[in-house]
């Protein structure tokens, strides 16, 4: 009888214990640490030296079918951070290069990217619908969005950068955000007040700056189309 | 008081009311007595503050030896990180394992006695000199921590210099410690319930302790984190897992193999209140953390962990209880369940645990890098799901083995009056005079050598001193004439009048037999 009263006695505590963590958690009274995260120095990761990628940081991998797969770039992958949905193209549609090709929306505000290629969308990744994080590790392989089977490849291709180019234009793109960076209001627990000290900016630093910056980060560095040219 | 940002109001409010009860039955004890707080006796002299408070509190300090013994002497070096607050439980646990004594003993101002009364041939003798010899080492081994703080160099470089003999000392003392607690029932055979009652009781002790002092590793883990969002070290802390299922494995083989050899097994599953109580123990604290933790699943899992550890640590705090109380309950013939005050004193000392365990993490260096939670990198969707989420299945698989031990639990409750009115009475039995005859070993004869003044010596017949109808030793071995130190035949010239009333005078006062005064040459044989 001793043994099972001490028994429910301690799991009452337990229980009672949960719930002033819940309610503590309701009233928003556990003042919850800004949770670090860890960073990756954004200078030393790479491309897959095959893959091409289009100034709108989308990237294009060939098929010896003539199929293309295409992404999002790391770079805009790990700069936007948390993609809430990703808004796939139609299989079927004929698009043509810098068109609108697919979107993801982050907080209800939305990121376009163009279209790299001239083509037609043979498949998309469903995947990315239900579990729009997909991409994070591997924006190169899990992360595809569509396929397209390309019309004016050869013509196109030309715009696109592949290898030492790419590296170079890549590098030149993170120090151009850099500088994109020190001109906004960055809160201070994304980091952004160490940067000119040398400091790197975390994964998902977007998700901290305010809408002008959204803006203006998918019209300078996505090439988006101004609201009016949709 | 700034501590106590990350707990707020609830249980801080809790604490003081529990201080406050705690502190009025500790005054209701000390100057009323164990009769005026406690629903002891002296049929049931061993309650809650036996059973949990020192048995338990003990055996949830394990974790103590168990850890040091892994990193300095077996020296596997991944677990130093958890190292320093296993031995601060360990630590507080004896100092709360102390102050329970202190309550508990008839004369607590004679804790000291066993310093200078040695009494080598009783238990209770190397429980003393365990507790007090390993809270010493525990001190010290804590003390660095203590010293870091104050940046005492050198007392630090001592200690340094010491940390093996120290560490070693400590696993042999607790080890010690552990199972002598379970010697200490070695010697009521006739009063604990077969079940329980068993020659390998120290060493049921001791793996028990193995097992919960990483459960208990586990479980403050835990409590850390929740109060001040340490970081949790889960690849360690699942290693333990491994460790508690390896020990509870030798357990239950163990358990089974005595329980079976004894004669016993088949008594666990009748429907009887121990029997009942025992295999909630069992489902509680060995089967169902052992089937949890087999599973890399949950023993990887945050929640897993934690379910599986609560379950050991409750399960072996109902087997301490078990031994301690509900298997003595029968034979003792009454019916104990603790009063408040004995219960608010409980709670006090546990209360007092908790915020000296927050003072201390506060205050000391315990955590080595004192980091913060890290939050995990966020979730990447996982594209092949397991059929059944790790938190459900620990839940269900965590929540049959509780609520089944809990149904053994309440039903063994249901079959507590008959189970208890049913144990063999020893009062209940006839004496077999005509057999005690024959075995009767009369010491031989007691020649006192003459005094001063005598008229002569007087020899002793046990033989003529014996009621050869019902022979009994205690009508003169219990008050008159305790066992006399008699070194050889020959007794010691008498310090003291053997004529008076508390002596041969006692019987030999003229009417249950002669006088000691009158009839001088009965005794006195020139």
């Amino acid at each position: 009888m001793v043994a099972l009263f001490v028994i429910l006695t301690i799991i009452g505590f337990i229980l009672v214990d949960s719930v002033v963590q819940w309610a503590e958690a309701r009233q928003g009274r556990t003042a919850r640490l800004p949770a670090l995260r860890p960073t990756l120095a954004f200078e030393t990761t790479s491309i897959p030296a095959g893959l091409f990628l289009d100034e709108g940081h989308t990237w294009v991998r060939l098929e010896p079918s003539g199929r293309t797969f295409i992404g999002m770039d790391e770079f805009a992958r790990r700069a936007i951070g948390r993609v809430d949905a990703v808004e796939l193209p139609k299989v079927g549609a004929t698009v043509r290069r810098g068109d609108p090709l697919f979107a993801i929306t982050q907080e209800g505000r939305r990121a376009v990217f163009r279209a790299p290629l001239d083509g037609v969308v043979t498949a998309v990744n469903e995947t990315l619908t239900r579990h729009p994080e997909a991409g994070r590790l591997d924006p190169y392989e899990d992360g595809w969005v569509c396929t397209l089977m390309p019309k004016n490849l050869a013509a196109h291709l030309r715009h696109l950068f592949v290898a030492e180019e790419a590296q170079a234009w890549l590098r030149c793109e993170i120090e151009r955000f850099k500088e994109f960076l020190t001109w906004r209001p960055v809160p201070p627990a994304a980091l952004g007040h160490v940067l000119q000290d040398g400091g790197q900016w975390t994964d998902g630093v977007l998700e901290a700056l305010d809408e002008a910056s959204w803006e203006e980060f998918t019209r300078t560095f996505l090439r988006s189309p101004r609201p009016a040219e949709r | 008081m700034k501590w106590s940002i990350r707990r707020p109001g609830f249980w801080r409010l809790v604490f003081l009311v529990i201080l406050g009860a705690g502190l009025y039955s500790t005054i209701v004890r000390f100057t009323g007595g164990l009769g005026a707080s406690t629903a002891l006796s002296d049929a049931f002299p061993w309650g809650l503050w036996v059973g949990f408070d020192v048995l338990c509190g003990v055996a949830l300090a394990a974790g103590g030896f168990t850890l040091s013994a892994v990193v300095y002497i077996f020296n596997i070096e991944r677990f130093r990180p958890i190292v320093r607050p296993t031995i601060l439980t360990a630590f507080l646990g004896y100092l709360l394992v102390i102050v329970a004594l202190l309550f508990d003993l008839g004369r607590p101002y004679r804790i000291w006695h066993p310093l200078v009364m040695w009494n080598p041939h009783s238990v209770m003798f190397e429980v003393a000199w365990c507790v007090m010899l390993y809270t010493t080492v525990l001190a010290l081994e804590f003390s660095p921590m203590v010293f870091e703080r104050l940046r005492l160099e050198r007392p630090l470089r001592i200690l340094h210099a010491l940390t093996v003999p120290l560490v070693i000392l400590g696993v042999i003392l607790s080890t010690l410690h552990q199972s002598s607690l379970g010697s200490l029932y070695l010697i009521v055979p006739e009063k604990l319930h077969p079940l329980w009652y068993s020659p390998l009781l120290p060493i049921f002790f001791f793996i028990s302790a193995i097992a919960l002092g990483c459960a208990m590793t586990i479980f403050e883990s835990f409590l850390s984190y929740r109060a001040f969002r340490k970081r949790l070290e889960i690849a360690l802390l699942a290693d333990l897992g491994k460790v508690i299922v390896v020990a509870l494995a030798v357990y239950l083989v163990l358990k089974v193999q005595d329980l079976a050899g004894r004669g016993a097994l088949a008594q666990a599953f009748e429907p009887t209140y121990e029997a009942r109580m025992f295999l909630a123990e069992m489902t509680l604290g060995v089967i169902g953390p052992m089937l949890l933790l087999s599973v890399r699943r949950i023993r990887t899992d945050h929640f897993g962990l934690f379910v599986s550890a609560l379950l050991v640590v409750l399960g072996f705090i109902m087997n301490r209880l078990n031994v301690s109380i509900t298997g003595m309950e029968a034979s003792s013939g009454v019916s104990y369940f603790p009063s408040w005050t004995e219960l608010s004193v409980t709670f006090m000392i546990v209360a007092l645990g908790f915020a000296l365990f927050g003072l201390a993490v506060k205050y000391l260096p315990i955590f080595p890098e004192m980091e913060r939670e890290v939050a995990p990198p966020p979730a990447v969707a996982v594209l092949r799901r397991p059929w059944m989420g790790t938190t459900p299945l620990v839940l269900t698989l965590g929540g049959i083995f509780f609520v089944g031990a809990l149904g053994l639990a309440y039903s063994g409750l249901l079959h507590r009056e008959r189970t208890l009115a049913s144990w063999p009475r020893l009062e209940e039995e006839e004496p077999n005079i005509a057999e005690g005859l024959e075995r009767l070993n009369i010491p031989p004869d007691v020649t006192f050598p003459q005094g001063e003044g005598s008229l002569g010596p007087v020899t002793f017949r046990h033989a003529s001193h014996i009621d050869w109808e019902r022979p009994d030793c205690t009508v003169c071995h219990r008050e008159p004439f305790r066992i006399l130190k008699i070194k050889g035949s020959a007794p010691s010239p008498p310090a003291r009048d053997w004529h008076d009333a508390r002596h041969c005078g006692r019987c030999h006062d003229g009417k249950t037999s002669f006088s000691a005064h009158e009839e001088c040459t009965a005794c006195h044989q020139p």
